[in-house]
């Protein structure tokens, strides 16, 4: 084994630890170097292959927050004559696979929610566009080759398999995973095959889903026929266990897990178009970029459960999908942590803190914001006309050349002042529109908390009966020493308000953070509108200057 | 009964990666007494270590282990590598093979239904037999209805079925539980590291891998098999 190797500019770096092994090679660490580690081949890469890793080290400082690229070839010596490997970026963080799975997400990512699988969702659609924008295909897409760090940002690893293609021939990922293969390529051998983007959207729309279903493989069901399926004929046979009852599929949905119904109608549909029969068509499959828009816009629809303050899910539903899991397995798949509420602390609990904190519990006041008055210059007037008649007719008739000159770009200008003035109403209303919906989230959460107080009211008349029994049959009250109210009541109630202002606060934090961008949107409108208007402003003047009555 | 149910179901929605179940039917005849079950016992152990090393090979392969010595033990039903129990194995009493297998056909069936009804699929199970002895129910009804369940398993494909022979075990009438295409191996002196170690090298590309072709191919067992010239 080799203890030195050499980069182009030739410097030198020590072999560390052996931490990964491929088909192709085994990956070390270099001594000294947390940002950097080495691939050394097995078998040196023919021509053709090392063609393909010069063209993707071009690449490198382009995409190198989202894929592991090689930054530099290396070398057996100083003088770089033998080739031996390549310089990848060193990737922290855990496989994707430990994310998606609620026992490994829950030792590695203990705190997140399901906000933080939406986003890793949406970050992997984003790195899927700006791959194939940049002519790259992953081809070998799968759960072993996606890092995910602590900010839910992902990075792709295995980047020897991209297919890249260079103006003279394309260099074919040659490898594929069963698990991952999508089913118009279940069973071929790989080698040589070229892959497509609607290839590589199966394995994003399967990423996606193992996300948003906390590990559930869209494969994996229960046999309507009694059946087993391989997971390689499920998926080959096209049977997404799903997809509703009516279309006949083999598999139904396995039990302890979120209906698709959970999601909005997008989402499903894009789940259906991506695994249904005729998914194979070229285009067929949703795109990186409609999953970022429907990703994006179900972050935007999200609310909190009122048991459990960990539980976020999207509001179209009628109850929480995790509490569903609950009842039905007795596993809570997003936990609270610790400091939280679903374990009640033993102290503090007074019925005076409780008034403090419910008249805390109060609306936050947000504002629509208009833009400010933007200093704009007019844009320069458009060029004159040349040629020999347009000459002619400015000596012969000046005020009509310069209607001519100038009432096109006005006309144009109009255009996209009424264009500019009707995205300001809009993006305004767009706030409107977050404002109202903070407040029904606001009420709605008051309304979970009605319903808990409703239940201490209820307990506490309870007791009183109780009591009044006990005293009626001349025994002795129980509990005596206990407090006015049991203690697991008390521990309900500051679980509610825990809830509530968990939810609460959710809500505002999402609508300070959706009306900045709406904001933003605005002002952008807005200083498009002034800049149009002072066009058509400074394009008048010049007309009228030239012909007062015109 | 309903507490195991809903026990199992917990499992699985914490944990719904495919399933690669695999059983090992251990022969622990008193014959095995001795240098060789200490091998036995520690070649386990290393199985056991190597598929934990392997995050997403942890998530989804399930061992469960059968003894036969004297009599037929569940020494551990089906688990992932991370609970399993290193059971300590004792050698005695006769080599009832035919209950065993029996035995490892009931218990992977009960696995099966128990994924069928969590809806988590499952890759072709193994069943792994090692023996140095010869079956004392050979000839047997049980030992007719074990050749049967093997044969049938194999024909439809509901399992792989995989005969080591140790020492001076019978290769003839373990032959007989295997299928013709796949006879029994013979085990180079008692090198179960190697074998556990290409067992567990095998598992994993079963369940996970595939470098360039669709079917994964099993490494050679030239580390461990006593190859016939």
């Amino acid at each position: 084994m080799l203890a030195t190797v050499y980069d182009e500019s030739g410097r030198a770096f020590r072999v560390g630890h052996q931490f990964a092994h491929g088909g192709q090679g085994a990956i070390f660490q270099l001594e000294k170097r947390d940002d950097l580690c080495i691939k050394l081949y097995n078998q040196l890469p023919d021509a053709q292959q090392y063609q393909k890793l010069r063209l993707l080290q071009n690449r490198a400082s382009n995409l190198a927050s989202i894929a592991a690229l090689p930054v530099s070839l290396a070398y057996s010596e100083e003088e770089r004559t033998t080739f031996v490997g390549v310089f990848l970026p060193f990737v922290h963080g855990r496989a994707i696979f430990e994310l998606y799975s609620a026992r490994t997400r829950l030792e590695y990512f203990p705190r997140v929610d399901f906000r933080f699988l939406i986003n890793t969702a949406y970050n992997l659609a984003n790195a899927f566009e700006k791959l194939h924008q940049t002519g790259i295909i992953i081809g070998d897409v799968n759960e072993q080759n996606i890092r995910i760090l602590p900010d839910a940002s992902i990075c792709l690893l295995d980047c020897d398999s991209f297919q890249i293609t260079d103006c003279e021939r394309t260099y074919p990922p040659n490898v594929g995973t069963p698990l991952w293969t999508p089913p118009e390529l279940q069973g071929m051998d790989l080698t040589g095959v070229f892959r497509t983007t609607n290839h590589d959207y199966f394995g994003l729309a399967q990423l996606i889903f193992l996300l948003l279903f906390v590990g559930r493989h869209p494969f994996a069901g229960i046999p309507r026929n009694g059946l087993p399926l391989l997971p390689e004929d499920a998926i080959s046979a096209y049977a997404f266990a799903f997809a509703p009852e009516c279309l006949g599929l083999p598999l139904q949905p396995p039990p302890g897990c979120p209906p698709l119904t959970a999601l909005p109608t997008e989402i499903q549909h894009g789940f259906l178009r991506a695994f249904r029969e005729g998914s194979a068509q070229p285009g067929a499959r949703p795109s990186a970029t409609e999953w970022k828009t429907w990703l994006q816009q179900l972050q935007r629809s999200l609310t909190v459960c009122s048991q459990y303050s960990n539980h976020v899910f999207w509001r179209g539903v009628p109850t929480c999908p995790w509490c569903g899991v609950i009842s039905e397995t007795g596993v809570n798949l997003f936990p609270t942590a610790s400091n939280h509420s679903s374990v009640p602390s033993q102290t503090n609990l007074s019925e005076k803190t409780f008034l403090t904190r419910l008249q805390n519990l109060a609306v936050h006041q947000f504002h629509i914001h208009l833009a400010p008055t933007f200093a704009v210059t007019p844009a320069p007037l458009p060029a004159r006309p040349t040629g020999f008649w347009s000459v002619l007719q400015r000596c012969l008739a000046p005020s009509r050349w310069r209607y001519r000159w100038l009432s096109h770009a006005l006309s144009h200008e109009r255009h996209a002042y009424t264009k500019a003035r009707t995205a300001v109403s809009q993006a305004l209303r767009e706030q409107q529109i977050l404002i109202t919906a903070y407040h029904e989230e606001f009420r709605l959460a008051r309304v979970a908390l009605e319903s808990a107080l409703q239940e201490l009211r209820q307990s506490a008349s309870d007791r009183h009966e109780l009591e009044t029994f006990f005293l009626q049959q001349s025994l002795p009250v129980y509990p005596s020493v206990e407090p006015e109210l049991p203690s697991s009541t008390l521990h309900r109630l500051q679980d509610a308000i825990t809830c509530c202002e968990a939810r609460v606060q959710f809500a505002q934090e999402n609508c300070a953070e959706q009306l900045q961008v709406s904001q933003a949107t605005t002002a952008q409108a807005t200083r498009q509108r002034d800049q149009a208007h002072a066009n058509v402003q400074n394009l008048l003047k010049h007309l009228r200057n030239s012909s007062p009555t015109g | 009964m309903t507490d195991k149910l809903a026990f199992v179901e917990a499992e699985f929605v914490n944990n719904p990666e495919p399933r690669c179940p695999c059983i090992l039917l251990l022969d622990t005849s008193g014959s095995m007494r001795g240098t060789a079950i200490t091998a036995l016992n520690q070649g386990v152990e290393s199985l056991v270590e190597e598929l934990n090393s392997d995050p997403l090979a942890s998530d989804r392969i399930e061992l469960a282990v059968i003894t036969f010595g004297g009599e037929v033990q569940v020494a551990q039903d089906f688990v992932t590598p991370a609970a399993f129990l290193s059971p300590q194995f004792k050698a005695d009493g006769n080599t009832p093979m035919g209950r065993a297998v029996i035995a490892g056909c009931q218990l992977l069936e009960e696995r099966k239904h128990a994924y069928q009804a969590a809806g988590i699929s499952y890759f072709r199970p193994w069943m792994f037999l090692i023996t140095d002895g010869e079956p004392t129910d050979y000839n047997t009804n049980t030992w007719h209805k074990a050749v049967e369940l093997t044969r049938i398993g194999e024909a439809a494909k509901s399992f792989v079925f995989y005969g080591v022979a140790v020492n001076d075990a019978n290769q003839n009438k373990l032959n007989e539980l295997c299928p013709a295409y796949r006879p029994a191996e013979r085990l180079r002196g008692l090198n179960f590291g190697e074998l556990f170690s290409w067992l567990s090298c095998s598992l994993r590309s079963v369940s996970l891998v595939n470098p360039g072709i669709s079917r994964p191919t099993l490494p050679p067992v030239n580390t461990w098999a006593l190859l016939e010239a």
